[in-house]
């Protein structure tokens, strides 16, 4: 009885076997300008370093041996121009798709700093630090994590968080489904617009900042710049601003709600549901409009 | 064959092969000293094994004495667990494994498929769509209950940029369609889609400003 047992929790696991393989690809790239990564496959990691070769690591999985010999990696090198496409080679035909089954390939590519890059997952995660000429970077099903980036960074998720941090370049973050989180950002224009989640920014730097929700709230924590506009909108949500004590003129707006303001400003007119008015003498400009919820403006602890 | 009695006790004993043994009878039956011979010697033993114990020899003495004796050798048994305790489950597992090994090599071991992968990527790309158009329909119906108040210019130039809009949604649409698991056209689709967004976010922004 015993071992009719054994053998009926052995036969599960061995469905659940699962084949390996990592592989390596050191090219090298001296006159490299731009990479485009197509990965339908699985999580992609991308990093900038300061080698002048492009490094790529591929660990693929599938269920047996034959799935995994089909699981490919496409190089190609035209021009200093790099595109990395994953797939599935059937018949001698190469499909970049994702792989049934189970199977798939998760990537990390290392790749000279000063690139153009262009990436894109589809269900993996996509993560990318390092780079110093920008990102275009999206997915359709997972995250994507972006930090240390120098220059523009534009990023697209369907169904999937959105993480920006340590930004030194224009952002702009368009989100259907999933929240974004922005940190420590500094080009000279901020958007984010996300459809259904929820926008939280902190140490903000950028002089123009547009933040919008269409069914979420927005959040923005630390202090305002010297002769910045943020305009901050939410649908169904409330906008909340948690900043330190320095100057600003505010604008609010929350017809269907309330404006809640906890600073002292002068020349403050307004009524339950607007606010205009000035804090320490007026300064970067507050455009604050909640059309279901409320504006809430307290002082950071 | 030579009369031997010693041969002839040996036969009473059993200690013959069965050949000699056959060999000493035949003899016997010829043999009138042998014959009466061999049945002194067989009621001698006869008479013998009726014999009571010897005097003195309680029960405990012959359990100990049994003791004594080295233990017989039983046969040895080649396959102890092929007993019948052993055989049922052993068998089970045998077959349970023979079993999910052939079910393994016939359901894993015959890798992708095309039709497999381009039905995955259709999969796929319908959840996306599906997801697209979910996130338009929900920003057009709150656009829709904004433009209510509006002048009849206003209307008419929001009416015409959204139908050229939705126009380009379903071209592209019936191209993706069209082309099962074409990334480029699926792409063309999404970033369709992600224009109409952004057509109703302005709106929004807009009319909140």
């Amino acid at each position: 009885m015993k071992l009719a047992v054994l053998a009926l929790c052995l036969v599960p696991s061995l469905v659940a076997a699962e084949e390996n393989e990592v592989t390596f690809a050191n090219v090298p790239t001296p006159d490299v300008e731009s990479i485009t990564i197509e990965q339908p496959q699985g999580k992609l990691v991308l990093q900038g370093w300061d080698k002048q070769e492009v490094r790529v690591v591929a660990h693929k999985h599938a269920r047996d041996d034959k799935a995994l010999d089909q699981l490919t990696v496409d190089f190609l090198m035209v021009d200093g121009k790099i595109r990395i496409r994953t797939g599935v080679r059937v018949d001698n035909t190469f499909h970049p798709l994702p792989a049934a089954d189970g199977a798939g390939i998760d990537l990390t590519v290392s790749a000279p700093r000063n690139v153009n890059l262009r990436a894109q997952t589809w269900a993996g995660d996509l993560d990318v630090s390092g780079f110093r000429s920008g990102a275009e970077l999206s997915s359709r099903g997972g995250e994507v994590h972006a930090w240390d980036i120098d220059g523009e960074v534009r990023t697209a998720a369907l169904r999937g968080k959105q993480r920006l941090s340590a930004i030194h370049g224009n952002v702009e973050a368009d989100g259907t489904t999933g929240d974004v989180e922005l940190d420590a950002i500094d080009g000279e224009v901020l958007e984010a617009r996300v459809v259904d989640g929820q926008i939280v920014a902190r140490r903000i730097r950028s002089p123009l900042v547009r933040l919008f929700s269409s069914s979420g709230g927005v959040v923005l924590m630390g202090t305002t710049r010297p002769g910045a506009r943020y305009e901050i909108l939410t649908r169904q949500g409330d906008v909340r601003l948690v900043l330190q004590r320095a100057p600003f003129t505010v604008n609010a707006r929350a017809p269907q709600g309330a404006v809640k303001n906890g600073f002292t400003l002068t020349h403050a007119v307004g009524s339950p549901t607007t606010l205009q008015g000035e804090f320490m003498g007026g300064g970067p400009q507050l455009e604050l409009t909640a059309a279901h919820g409320n504006v809430i403006l307290e002082p950071q602890p | 064959m030579k009369c031997d009695v010693e041969r002839l006790s040996a036969l009473v004993d059993g200690d013959l092969s069965a050949r000699q043994a056959t060999r000493l009878r035949a003899h016997v039956d010829g043999c009138a000293g042998c014959a009466r011979a061999l049945a002194d010697l067989e009621t001698m033993k006869r008479g013998l094994g009726a014999l009571p114990a010897r005097a003195g020899e309680d029960n405990w003495s012959i359990v100990v004495n049994r003791l004594a004796q080295p233990a017989p050798v039983e046969p040895r048994r080649l396959w102890p667990v092929l007993s019948l305790r052993w055989a049922l489950p052993s068998v089970a597992l045998m077959a349970m494994l023979a079993g999910g090994g052939a079910w393994l090599r016939w359901h894993k071991g015959r890798g992708l498929s095309a039709d497999k992968v381009i039905a995955h990527a259709e999969s796929e790309f319908h959840k996306a769509d599906e997801h697209y158009r979910r996130a338009v329909d929900e920003l057009r119906d709150l656009a829709e209950k904004e433009r209510r108040g509006w002048p009849l210019p206003k209307r008419a130039e929001y009416e015409a940029a959204q139908a050229q809009l939705e126009a380009a949604v379903a071209r592209c649409r019936q191209v993706a369609e069209q082309q099962p698991a074409d990334v480029d056209a699926e792409e063309l689709l999404f970033a369709a889609y992600r224009k109409e967004i952004r057509f109703y976010e302005d709106q929004m922004m807009r009319e909140a400003q």
